[in-house]
């Protein structure tokens, strides 16, 4: 606790570092991923060989992975962010395509059949629609991120990790318990929101919603 | 007023990898304000046809001209609004209300608000639903109010044509009756270019000014409903009308349709009990006389009581 008041600011500054690092991240990744599955959805043929090529990238260990992007783009937060975009990729690829995949084909034919332009029927229709496995690929994309980026300290892109690695090396608990307490609460409290997102999406979705 | 809302010149439809065309040399005239059903076997075209008109599929070969004009010359929403479609497994937008469901096509027209409710109002009424309907969700309707919806949805922007595929396909006898009786109402009143794709014979008879039989992608017979039970063009048209509950069937061929008339009949009939029936009598009627014991002849008589014609026993075997 002592600790905890004593540093206050430079835990809020590792906070504050780590948010911005996941929410960066997430939103470039979404940048990508979305025209990818877009993308996709329409050359099928692609699908298998780029989600097996996301699925290798994913089990590639984190310490490798910067360990090889320092040497092309030094230490910093550059290469912790092109690590943490390409973990992403595969459940927000993968999410996005279910997603879409999900939509009932009648009722995107209806909506095509009926005359709407193909940008209408994607933000009124298809997009509502496909919402709730995205948000779900979203918070898979979240926790993983906020976990991963503990481990890109390692070369200099700051956060909580800064705590976790200090602590090892200095032996020093406080530091240790304090970086867990901040990285876990982090990841569980935004699950549990994204969490709630995904069911009203759902239920907006069917339809369930009361007005 | 006969001018041709939809015309089919030699038009084929085959999908890629298909070994033989969905739709073949296709030639077809819907007029104007005309409703039309198509019958036939699963997978021997119906969907493929309808989906040519609005574009979701082109053809491969052929042209399809919609009032005179080529359909590939329009902008393509543009063509597609002024048709409404209800599609075979109804597509309602789940996440709608059923009047944002209605509304789309308005919407998309940019109709006033004001416009748009009173449309949506008159179109509940029409497909006869409850004006509390309106906020609710899909989710929240029968199968059959949710047909009635996509009925609704479909005429919302009032567009010339309707492409109905299998509107009333998953309804109950009772329901699917009424909704038949409806879409005569709505065709009565409005005046459109119908049309209906059916795999029930009943309806495609009940509600077609004309029927389209098909069998694998090609027009076997495009006749009246009488025409092609009266003189199917082929076995197969033959054998599909009458596979159908012959009963039933009775009722649509007319008594003067069936009849031997009168300069041709012998006097032989003398014998046994006779009974009359007006030219326009269904044979249903005929065949329940011909049940009663002792009646082997009905007479068919004209507006003055004159015969003009004989049914019997034999020759009924014969038409049906
Ligand atoms: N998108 C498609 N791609 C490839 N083949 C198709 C496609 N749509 C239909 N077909 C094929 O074309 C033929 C005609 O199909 P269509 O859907 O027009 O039949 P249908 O008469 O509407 O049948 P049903 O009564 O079962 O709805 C079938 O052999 C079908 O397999
Ligand atoms: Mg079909």
């Amino acid at each position: 606790m002592d600790y905890a008041i004593k540093h206050y600011d430079q835990l809020l500054l590792l906070t504050v570092q780590h948010i911005f690092l996941t929410l960066a991240t997430l939103v470039i990744a979404l940048l990508i991923a979305l025209p990818v599955s877009l993308l996709l959805l329409r050359v099928q043929a692609f699908t298998v060989p780029v989600l097996a090529a996301l699925g290798l990238v994913y089990v590639v260990p984190s310490m490798a992975m910067f360990a090889f992007l320092v040497p092309l783009v030094g230490v910093g937060i550059t290469p912790a962010l092109i690590a943490l975009i390409a973990y992403s990729q595969l459940f927000l690829v993968r999410n996005l395509l279910a997603g879409f995949k999900s939509i009932n084909p009648s009722i995107i034919e209806a909506g095509r059949g009926m005359g709407l332009g193909s940008l209408r029927l994607f933000w009124r229709i298809e997009l509502p629609l496909a919402l709730p496995i995205i948000i779900g690929g979203i918070r898979l994309t979240i926790t993983t991120t906020i976990g991963i980026a503990t481990i890109a300290s390692w070369i200099n892109a700051g956060g909580l990790g800064v705590l976790l690695f200090d602590g090892l090396y200095q032996n020093n608990p406080a530091k240790i318990i304090w970086g867990a307490l901040l990285v876990s609460g982090m990841a569980i409290v935004s699950n549990q929101l994204l969490f709630r997102l995904e069911r009203k999406a759902l239920r907006r979705a069917k339809g369930e919603v009361s007005l | 007023m006969s001018q041709d809302a939809i015309v089919f010149n030699e038009v084929t439809k085959t999908f890629p990898k298909a070994a033989k065309p969905a739709v073949n040399e296709t030639n077809l005239r819907i007029e104007a304000g005309s409703f039309v059903t198509i019958l036939g076997a699963s997978g021997c075209g119906k969907t493929t046809l309808l989906k040519m008109i609005n574009r979701i599929h082109e053809p491969s070969s052929g042209r399809i001209l919609i009032n005179g004009q080529e359909i590939t010359k329009w902008p393509l929403n543009e063509l597609r609004i002024q048709i409404g479609y209800v599609i075979q497994g109804i597509g309602l937008f789940p996440h709608l209300t059923i009047e944002e469901n209605i509304a789309t096509i308005p919407k998309v027209l940019k109709w006033p608000p004001k416009r748009i409710q009173e449309r949506i109002d008159y179109l509940l009424d029409l497909v006869h639903l409850p004006q509390s309907f309106k906020k609710r969700y899909p989710a929240q309707l029968s199968g059959g109010q949710q047909q009635r919806v996509g009925l609704a949805r479909a005429m919302a922007g009032d567009p010339a044509i309707m492409l109905m595929d299998e509107p009333f396909g998953a309804i109950d006898a009772i329901t699917r009756e009424s909704l038949q009786d409806e879409m005569i109402q709505i065709q009565k009143k409005l005046n459109k270019t119908i049309m209906f794709v059916t795999h029930d014979v009943q309806e495609a008879m009940k509600l077609g000014d004309r029927i389209i039989v098909m069998n694998d992608g090609t027009i076997q017979q495009y006749d009246t409903p009488l025409e092609v039970l009266a003189r199917p063009a082929n076995e197969f048209v033959q054998k599909l009308v009458k596979s159908d509950n012959q009963f039933n069937q009775l009722d649509l061929i007319k008594a003067e349709d069936a009849m031997i008339p009168l300069d041709s009949v012998s006097n032989e009939s003398s014998q046994g009990v006779a009974r009359a029936v007006g030219r326009e009598s269904s044979l249903k009627s005929v065949l329940l006389l011909l049940l009663q014991p002792e009646v082997t002849v009905v007479w068919v008589v004209d507006e003055e009581e004159t015969p003009v014609g004989s049914i019997t026993w034999e020759q009924l075997k014969l038409k049906v």
